[in-house]
């Protein structure tokens, strides 16, 4: 029993009262939050109180309700940037998520045929498909740099990629894999990519909501996450991009907020982050998204990060006692922050998943996390992943394990 | 076998739930593309499996292993049965069916017990029936089960014995009577051609009375 090291149980009960999900009977077990995570009355409230006393549209119109839309969005804007650390507000983009983001970097960053973009073997289908598109367009070469045996960022290998192919424009890499945890080396990455002038694209998805981060201290060219992953609404996201890099790009979408004049033949396109943000933004989201954040900054990442590393650490501690289950990644649940990945022997994933959802209404994710390249590439059909986040408890983990056996006990 | 059941069980309960006609779609996909000779879909099978030991796991651990570990056995001993229940039953309901065209009832060799069709024609009520028997109160429920037979039985002997008083041109037009059942008018109909038609129900009764003193006597 981790009790030394578990946070105080009472505040973790007592942050768990600002759930609305965790109070419903029966309470569910909710490990999915990788996927996405549940919402705090103070995220709903910020969103209803756009909808139902101010509706407006922000950057358009003069009236009270406009301005203020546009001034509390700005100011979330500012919040954002304060929150991951960037030099400037104006380096921060709303997007729709993160897909949306690193999509609007593979179709607004000036490649050239046969540029190539590197990424891992465990990035999420939304840092694969816009290259592999691009690469079918024959614009650009699209290059893997594929894991050690204990699927962690193999920076040797990196390095050697690196000084044999002169063409890499950008490396792309997931900050935390959705499928193991594993934290990259991102730092690391950065300086070697920099030192040969490439970019860095880092998608931040799974690292935002867990880890304190530092844009000026990682000195990344973009960065991307999603708001539902970190307490905020589904339908928000970030693009992080350096201020003369985030000129420099293409408009990736055009439309009504991102010009500050048009004519029959031209037009003059607006400063970032605006030429990047076309049409009616969400504002509701991006309030949404900012009340996330001063919540998350109230918790502290040193208690979310204590709490998961308790969590993680127990769970994988009583799967080392059943020899059936092999675990996806890292031994050291340190190394995996808030994911348990694994396999039951004999066992199928999906049922798994079902299993513990009837029979406890434990929920977690089975199938391949979107990271299907990874498992096809090793021919494994799929997996079962818990994610965690601070509100999870240890009697949750050890609800969790005493299924777990159960179902190896089928 | 196991999409075909699926299809047939999740059709019925998709006619009170949204959630089982999706399952009911997939159990026809899944039936669709054994039917092509390409696999049915693991997901859907699973996912039944699943439920099912899921629901178990939460209830008896002990029986949740031993459905999990026979599932397949159990599956097609499971689908095989509600198959025959279908061809059983449907096998009835044609036969019936069938019946009831012909004989206007379900059931010819009882008609009471019919819910369709005509029935039996009715020349008296059963509590007068019972009143003109003037039979003592049955003392147990075998007496009980006998009386209530009784007044079907002596209908049934009027109308016989009535019918080989008829000449062949009138029994013709007492079959069309009898098919529309009306037993008011079935008794106007045979007043008016059997003269002694009273003495007739009044010889019934007192052979059915008789006949059914001596039965329970004798059973005593």
């Amino acid at each position: 029993m981790p009790s030394q090291t578990m946070p105080d149980q009472k505040e973790i009960e007592k942050i768990r009262e600002d759930f609305p999900a965790l109070k419903q009977d029966p309470g569910p077990v909710y490990f999915d939050n990788a996927c996405t995570t549940l919402k705090p009355y103070f995220v709903l409230e910020a969103e209803r109180e756009y909808e139902e006393r101010f509706t407006a549209c922000g950057e358009r119109s003069a009236h009270s309700w406009g301005e203020k839309t546009t001034r509390l969005c700005e100011e979330t804007r500012r919040k954002i940037a304060k929150f991951i650390g960037a030099r400037k507000p104006e380096e921060i983009v709303f997007v729709k998520n993160a897909t949306e983001g690193i999509n609007l970097v593979a179709h607004s960053l000036d490649f050239k045929e046969g540029d190539i973009v590197l990424t891992s073997d465990k990035e999420h289908n939304s840092n694969l498909l816009p290259w592999l598109w691009q690469a079918k367009q024959k614009k650009l070469k699209h290059g893997i740099v594929r894991s050690r045996s204990d699927n962690t960022f193999d920076l040797e290998k990196f390095k050697e990629i690196l000084n044999r192919e002169k063409n890499i424009k950008l490396v792309s890499v997931v900050h935390t894999s959705n499928l193991d945890g594993h934290t990259f080396p991102v730092k690391e990455i950065i300086k070697i990519a920099h030192q040969k002038e490439i970019l860095v694209l880092l998608d931040s998805t799974q690292t935002v909501p867990h880890q304190k981060i530092n844009i000026k201290d990682l000195d990344t060219d973009f960065l991307v996450f999603s708001g539902h992953k970190m307490l905020g609404p589904t339908g928000i996201g970030v693009l992080y991009g350096k201020l003369e890099l985030l000129q420099q790009l293409n408009s990736f979408i055009l439309g009504g907020g991102t010009v500050s004049n048009s004519f029959y033949d031209d037009y003059q396109l607006l400063e970032p982050p605006q030429k990047f943000e076309a049409g009616i933004q969400n504002y509701s989201g991006i309030l949404g998204l900012g009340a996330a954040v001063d919540y998350l900054g109230k918790i502290g990442f040193e208690k979310i990060k204590k709490q998961e590393e308790s969590l993680n650490s127990y769970i994988t501690e009583q799967f080392k006692q059943m020899p059936e289950i092999k675990i996806i990644g890292p031994a050291d649940p340190k190394e995996r922050g808030s994911i348990v990945a694994f396999n039951i022997k004999d066992k199928n994933p999906q049922e798994v998943a079902e299993i513990l959802n009837t029979s406890a209404n434990i929920m977690v994710r089975a199938g391949q996390f979107c990271v299907h390249s990874w498992f096809n590439g090793r021919k494994i059909k799929s997996a079962v992943r818990a994610s965690f986040y601070f509100y999870n408890t240890l009697p949750e983990a050890e609800i969790f394990v005493k299924n777990i056996q159960k179902i190896i006990k089928l | 076998m196991f999409c075909l059941v699926s299809l047939i069980i999740f059709s019925i309960l998709g006619i009170f739930s949204l959630a089982y006609r999706k399952m009911a779609k997939e159990a026809l996909a899944c039936l669709l593309r054994k039917f092509s000779f390409r696999p049915c879909r693991a997901d859907f099978q699973v996912k039944i499996r699943s439920k099912i030991i899921g629901f178990l796991t939460k209830r008896n651990l002990g029986l949740a292993s031993f459905v999990y570990q026979r599932y397949q056995l159990l599956v097609s001993l499971f689908s095989f049965l509600i198959l025959a229940s279908f061809v059983v039953s449907g096998y009835f309901s044609v036969k019936s069916l069938y019946n009831l065209a012909i004989y206007d009832s379900c059931t010819p060799e009882s008609p009471e017990n019919c819910p369709f069709g005509k029935g039996e024609v009715c020349l008296f009520l059963d509590e007068a029936v019972m009143k003109e028997l003037d039979l003592p109160a049955p003392a147990d429920e075998l007496t009980a089960s006998v009386y209530q037979r009784l007044p079907t039985i002596v209908q049934r002997r009027i109308v016989l014995s009535a019918t080989q008083k008829l000449s062949q041109g009138e029994q013709i037009e007492f079959d069309k009577l009898l098919k529309n059942g009306d037993g008011e008018e079935i008794q106007k109909f045979l007043s008016v051609r059997i003269p002694d038609f009273k003495n007739v129900i009044k010889d019934e009764f007192q052979k059915l009375r008789e006949e059914t003193l001596e039965t329970l006597n004798l059973e005593k």
